[in-house]
């Protein structure tokens, strides 16, 4: 027998625990994609329900449906050209105003709506009394009382979505506008009429209004449509900036007239909520607390990781070895140091980045995230940022890979663009291995001030990049900080660790093939042509250095430290292990120490030094970040771009170090 | 304004936990640059000066929440309550990094694990926590978090 | 409170400009496109009660309570939005 096929769309505002009531309805029969063109997340899941084949599509949480963000165009697209069988609006019933008036939009959709009020829980602790019965029968939609942390209301709530969807049309007019302004929806719904195409796709009642609040997106939509002169027209002589308010204000009126009749006490009280922000964003000890905050999550993702990463090296690294040791030729040699060494260098992040996302996610569960944007957005909107760039920016000097990856709770995409840009100049702890040993070798008792001053000229540099993005590519102001502070709330364990799972894997799925490929990419250029050392001279990586050698010439490096380089792309800090092959150290440290400490046999002076170093910082990102800009900037263009700006960066700045090194005498 | 019976002791712990906090934290910050002192060894404190932040920080909520308390604003407990659960977490993080090292050392036997004990890893963020356990367990009705939502996000 | 700053209706006074602790009354907001958009979307809408709660510790941006929840915005979004002084703050 046929299943009945039915969608399911669910809508609501952020934070009001839509995911956790997907999760709920879908179980582990989702699927995570892109919305077509954009970055923005979509999920959709299916689930079998009473001999129904239903699919649950979970659309970006949105306070609107206006052209404000891609997340709210996105979801209305979704909800007027797909035309979702039903949706489900998530309402948060501590919050009721602000909340219902994304469901005065929904209606307005011409979308067959089901309320799921949600945290009914919380509500009636609090002491509100909510009578659920009024409420539907004035709005017309059926509520279902749902606790989506434990699963309460689920089945309700579908068979509800169900008996909705088999009602015919039933509520068009919940918001009027008022005399005026109903005249003139009704004059332009009649022009829209006239253009059958136009009609038939989307309610004309709603082109009607968001032309008059002057909406970019839908005027976008009439481009050649024979009702476009006229319609024009008609705007002309509306003052719509006058109409958008109107509009809002109405909307906002009609939840105004409900609420008293259906809610007799909905006011919060001084509570925990408001107590814990007294502290946290305190004018003296907010931002010490932030960053005290900051350097817990640090140590926790970078220190806690590390024999789980020595875990999974000592695999690979055993594996390879053995396999390697199985005979000369190519092909031990791929499965060994190419394909299991890619592997593994893909699996290497992941203790940091699931940390990371774990952390993250209790952050943004409890709420605290947003007020981290608060507190630093001043600062950050000096340099053209959003308050919501500091904590990828910060992570950036732990491992670049999980820093660009947090810049997904960035909206606005300029925002998140520059953010994403200048991240790699945080220096990442992979830098630092051979800051220490040239340092260390060059530098003797100032190496710790030499250290400490190329993590300054990693934070300058980003920060002038920010500002310079700013004035050219991504011109603009940063986004408007307009932004809730939600509630607290008490992370739950399993929630995180959904949310922690769900980037893990997009992790190692996208950006581990691309990390995959240019591992692989190396070793062919190291092993062949056949017959010569690994990465030596007369290998094809050899003579790529010989080639290039010229081109770095003028920041003092020799073919031996272009080859390391190109090694570096692996990661930054096999630049060391790279230069212990070729100056015939192998990956003794001390040996290595005394090759290149002997300027006149290895050509590196203090200046060669500071100049590699200096390039190290700041050149092209290892091949795990070039994977993962790839994969959430979404283009390759942006991507060559970044290796390109970063690289003619560190050439610029790299020369200059060595020059004025030099001509301080410092060059041999 | 009066002082409640209930916030004196409350004002007490602030003000005591405040200036214990502090102590550890400058001595800490101090030994991070270089300048400790003989003794700070049997104190255990390491040579940690983002560590010692982190106490100071956390003494100043003490002491902000003993002083806004004592010119009579009664949400001072609020930086009391707050000052022990944030020494709090920092156990916990310094418990799991201990953790951690264990397991480099006894699990994998790493080389530059050599000689770890678990008291290497011992340090005023460590032990002052039980000065804020004691609070948490004498205001423990505060710290159920009673008005917030299970976060289901 | 005097009676005077009730009755000023000729210079306009904007949200940016209010201490906190101080309850006012939305009369429009100023401006176009997406930034007034979203203004009016998540609240304030002319007639709206709101209630400074607090400026960030660098002063900007600011946090306000409307429609009995927490909101925060720059003190450039704040100027768009001109308000009627119901209540004056203690300039805490």
């Amino acid at each position: 027998m046929m299943k009945d096929k039915m969608t399911i769309a669910l809508a609501g505002n952020p934070n009001v625990g839509k995911t956790t009531i997907f999760n709920n309805l879908t179980g582990t029969r989702q699927h995570v994609g892109n919305w077509p063109g954009v970055t923005v997340e979509k999920k959709v899941g299916t689930k079998t329900y009473k001999n129904r084949e239903l699919e649950i599509v979970d659309l970006p949480g949105t306070y609107s449906l206006t052209a404000y963000s891609i997340d709210e165009v996105v979801a209305r697209d979704y909800i007027v050209e797909e035309k979702p069988d039903v949706v489900i609006h998530i309402v948060d019933a501590t919050n009721l105003e602000r909340n219902l008036y994304l469901t005065t939009q929904l209606m307005e959709h011409g979308a067959k709506v089901v309320i799921a009020l949600n945290m009914m829980d919380m509500a009636r602790e609090r002491g509100d009394q909510i009578d659920i019965d009024k409420l539907s029968s004035l709005l017309e939609i059926p509520i279902v009382e749902t606790v989506g942390c434990d699963g309460i209301g689920m089945d309700e709530l579908l068979d509800e979505a169900l008996e909705e969807v088999n009602k015919g049309p039933h509520h068009h007019h919940v918001v009027g506008y008022g005399k005026d302004v109903e005249r003139y929806i009704g004059e332009l719904a009649i022009i829209i009429q006239k253009d059958e195409v136009l009609a038939k796709k989307y309610p004309s009642r709603w082109v009607a209004i968001k032309l008059l609040e002057n909406d970019e997106e839908v005027l976008k939509k009439l481009k050649g449509s024979p009702a476009e002169k006229e319609i024009r027209k008609k705007l002309k002589a509306i003052d719509t900036d006058e109409m958008e308010a109107h509009m809002a204000d109405k909307r906002y009126e009609a939840i105004g007239s409900i609420l008293p009749q259906t809610c007799s006490i909905c006011v919060p009280k001084m509570n925990v909520s408001d107590m814990i922000d007294k502290v946290v964003t305190n004018k003296y000890l907010g931002i010490p607390i932030f960053l005290a905050m900051m350097w817990g999550a640090f140590e926790i993702t970078f220190t806690f990781a590390v024999p789980f990463m020595e875990i999974i090296d000592m695999i690979f690294g055993g594996l390879a070895g053995v396999i390697s040791g199985m005979g000369n030729g190519w092909l031990p040699s791929l499965l060994g140091d190419g394909i299991i060494g890619g592997v593994g260098s893909v699996l290497i992040f992941l203790p940091n980045i699931l940390i990371l996302f774990w952390i993250l996610a209790l952050l943004e569960d409890s709420g605290y995230l947003a007020r981290a944007a608060f507190i630093m957005d001043k600062l950050m909107y000096n340099l053209g940022l959003h308050g919501k760039s500091f904590i990828p920016m910060l992570m950036g000097f732990g491992c670049t890979v999980p820093a660009i990856m947090a810049t997904r709770s960035i909206e606005d995409n300029k925002d998140r663009m520059i953010t994403i840009m200048v991240a790699p100049f945080m220096s990442c702890g992979a830098r630092l291995p051979v800051y220490v040993i040239l340092a260390g070798i060059f530098f003797g008792g100032a190496a710790g001030s030499v250290i400490f001053s190329l993590y300054a000229l990693g934070i300058l540099v980003a920060i002038l990049s920010a500002v310079l993005l700013r004035k050219t590519l991504f011109k603009g102001k940063p986004a408007p900080f307009i932004m809730e502070l939600p509630p607290y709330r008490v992370p739950t364990l399993k929630t995180s660790l959904i949310h922690m799972w769900e980037r893990g894997q997009m992790y190692l799925k996208k950006a581990g093939t691309i990390i995959f490929l240019g591992v692989i990419i190396i070793w062919v250029l190291a092993y062949f042509p056949s017959g010569v050392e690994y990465g030596s001279e007369d290998s094809y990586i050899g003579m790529m250095g010989k080639v290039i050698a010229p081109i770095f010439a003028p920041l003092g490096f020799d073919w031996r430290i272009a080859v390391a380089l190109i090694f570096g792309f692996v990661a930054k800090e096999i630049v060391i292990g790279a230069m212990g092959v070729l100056y015939g150290a192998g990956d003794n440290e001390e040996l290595l120490s005394d090759a290149i400490s002997d300027s006149s046999s290895s050509g590196i002076y203090p200046a060669h030094a500071l100049s590699l170093m200096v390039f190290t910082l700041l050149y092209m990102p290892c091949i795990a970040v070039v994977g993962v800009i790839k994969k959430e900037t979404g283009s390759w263009k942006w991507t060559l771009f970044a290796v390109l700006y970063s690289t003619g960066l560190a050439y610029i700045a790299a020369f200059i170090v060595f020059r004025i090194a030099s001509a301080m005498g410092y060059g041999g | 304004m009066a002082v409640s019976n209930e916030n004196k002791g409350k004002m007490f712990f602030g003000l005591t936990a405040g200036i214990i906090y502090i102590l550890f934290a400058v001595m800490q910050i101090l030994n991070g640059l270089g300048l400790g002192l003989d003794f700070m060894d049997t104190l255990m404190i390491p040579a940690d000066v983002f560590g010692g932040f982190v106490l100071l920080v956390i003494g100043s909520i003490f002491i902000y929440g003993f002083k806004e308390m004592n010119s009579g604003i009664h949400e001072g407990v609020a930086f009391v309550y707050f000052g022990i659960l944030m020494s709090l977490v920092f156990v916990i993080i310094y418990l799991a990094i201990m953790g951690a090292n264990a397991l480099s050392w006894y699990g994998l036997g790493l080389e530059d694990m050599e000689g770890w004990t678990p008291l290497h890893d011992m340090k005023p963020g460590l032990y002052l926590g039980l000065l804020s356990l004691l609070g948490l367990l004498a205001w423990k009705d505060k710290f159920a978090m009673k008005g917030l939502s299970k976060a289901g996000i | 409170m005097t009676e005077e700053c009730l009755t000023k209706p000729e210079t306009e006074y904007a949200l940016s400009e209010a201490e906190p602790g101080t309850r006012v009354k939305v009369v429009h907001i100023k401006g176009k496109g997406a930034a007034r958009r979203r203004i009016l979307d998540m609240g304030m809408v002319p007639g709206a009660e709101v209630k400074v709660i607090r400026k960030a510790p660098m002063g900007d941006p600011i946090e306000f309570e409307v429609k009995n929840y927490k909101l925060s915005m720059r003190k450039a979004e704040a100027e768009l939005v001109i308000v009627d002084i119901l209540e004056r703050g203690k300039n805490l």
